[in-house]
């Protein structure tokens, strides 16, 4: 096929198509969606289940202060998964190893705080897996609502973008959610706090690699000669 | 397309990019002519084949066109087309190499076809000299290596520069065509023998 032909049938193509696009927003602006997102789940939270039961022993700061970080380091890794619908955008891999070593960080940081005021003894059993759920059902709608924006775009590299996707939903929902858990104990928190993020996590990545199998299948025969 | 010049803006390609997003054809085709030739030597960089740079570029455009509201105004629009000129690539690799595997497989399943008996008969008779020369030259050679010299696919393979499955293929289907063209051949001679002479 000639240069000229080929041109022709892209501008075929493109002519019947031709209509006007509004360009994303900023990573940054987008991200901002987070805002109604922690409203809401944060109101679930105080109004359903209610602030933890020390929280007077504890003080503000320890209660307060590691989840707003968290909160903020969400915002920051809904940032990174967003920034990827543009094709040309990367992020560096000292972002990559810095979130999780900031959420396992935050999340062990901030128990360790809580716990030097408060120390109440393990639940056990089904009573500490329910954290897990909540926080696993809490982040479920920031998954799928970044997952969805991130869907409006066109990431080169989906499992990574949907990965940190999943991650972020996660840390959100966790965040927040440490505000009620009056677990404090490293491994109740390692267990089912930040197994609940890595299942978030997890549920991201394979949606990404479905979505990046999906696209192969669809890539056009015309491409490969 | 040839007339680009090599020393153009980037704030020209930024322009021609944001009216393309608001609908302007003519955008579009400045767009093509500046770039596409940048594209070219890049894919042409990447696959050492002209004629599947020129596809790839192609399809590049296509790609931005259906992604054209993934660029972000105001940035550079050369390393937003490039990237996705990378991934049209890759993708085009990766389908490729998941192509060659399905067939691969295809051709592992095949079963290996016996040299009919008649073949041996019908070796010195020119029905079976013509019926190999209506072949294909890659699946006469492959099915002459295999068969009459008795070489394996993999050592085929290596002579021929191709990959055994393929060799495997180009003699199942030698043998295919010939085993047709002799049962039609004798088929006819039969017919003839039984037709009463005039």
């Amino acid at each position: 096929m000639s240069r000229d032909s080929g041109f022709e049938r892209v501008r075929r193509e493109v002519a019947s198509n031709l209509v006007p696009v509004t360009p994303l927003r900023s990573p940054w602006k987008t991200a901002l969606v987070a805002l109604p997102l922690v409203v809401a789940t944060l109101s679930l939270v105080l109004v359903y289940f209610g602030l933890r039961s020390d929280a007077e022993a504890i003080g503000p700061w320890p209660l307060w202060g590691p989840a707003t970080l968290m909160i903020l380091a969400a915002y920051g890794a809904l940032v990174m998964a967003l920034a990827q619908r543009s094709p040309e955008t990367t992020v560096s891999w000292v972002w990559w190893t810095a979130l999780p070593v900031a959420v396992v960080g935050l999340q062990l940081g901030g128990a360790y705080w809580t716990y030097l005021q408060s120390q109440p003894p393990l639940a056990g059993g089904q009573s500490e897996a329910m954290c897990f759920w909540r926080v696993s059902l809490l982040g479920l709608p920031s998954v799928l609502i970044v997952l969805w924006l991130l869907s409006r775009g066109f990431p080169l590299r989906p499992k990574v973008a949907a990965l940190t996707a999943g991650t972020a939903g996660g840390v959100l929902a966790e965040g927040i959610y440490r505000l009620h858990c009056g677990l404090s104990h490293p491994s109740h928190i390692v267990t089912w706090h930040t197994g609940a993020v890595l299942v978030m996590g997890l549920l991201g990545l394979l949606t990404g690699l479905w979505w990046e199998r999906r696209r192969l299948d669809a890539w056009p025969e015309r491409a490969q000669g | 397309m040839s007339s680009v010049t090599e020393s153009v803006s980037s704030q020209t390609l930024v322009e021609l990019m944001v009216a393309y997003q608001s609908g302007e054809l003519e955008a579009f085709e400045n767009l093509y002519g500046l770039l596409s030739p940048k594209l070219f030597g890049y894919l042409s960089s990447l696959t050492w084949d002209p004629g599947r740079a020129e596809d790839l570029v192609q399809e590049t455009f296509l790609q931005i066109h259906r992604s054209r509201h993934t660029y972000i105004p105001q940035r550079p629009v050369q390393p937003w087309a490039f990237a996705i000129a990378r991934h049209v690539y890759l993708m085009d690799r990766r389908a490729r190499a998941r192509r060659r595997r399905i067939e691969s497989e295809q051709l592992d399943e095949l079963v290996e076809i016996p040299v009919p008996s008649f073949m041996a008969q019908l070796g010195t008779r020119s029905e079976l000299q013509r019926a190999l020369a209506g072949l294909a030259d890659d699946r006469r050679e492959a099915v002459l290596l295999h068969h009459v010299w008795g070489f394996s696919f993999g050592e085929i393979g290596a002579m021929l520069g191709i990959r055994a499955g393929t060799a495997k293929l180009r003699a199942h289907r030698a043998i295919h065509a010939l085993r047709e063209n002799l049962s039609v051949g004798t088929a006819t001679e039969k017919e003839e023998e039984t037709r009463e002479p005039r």
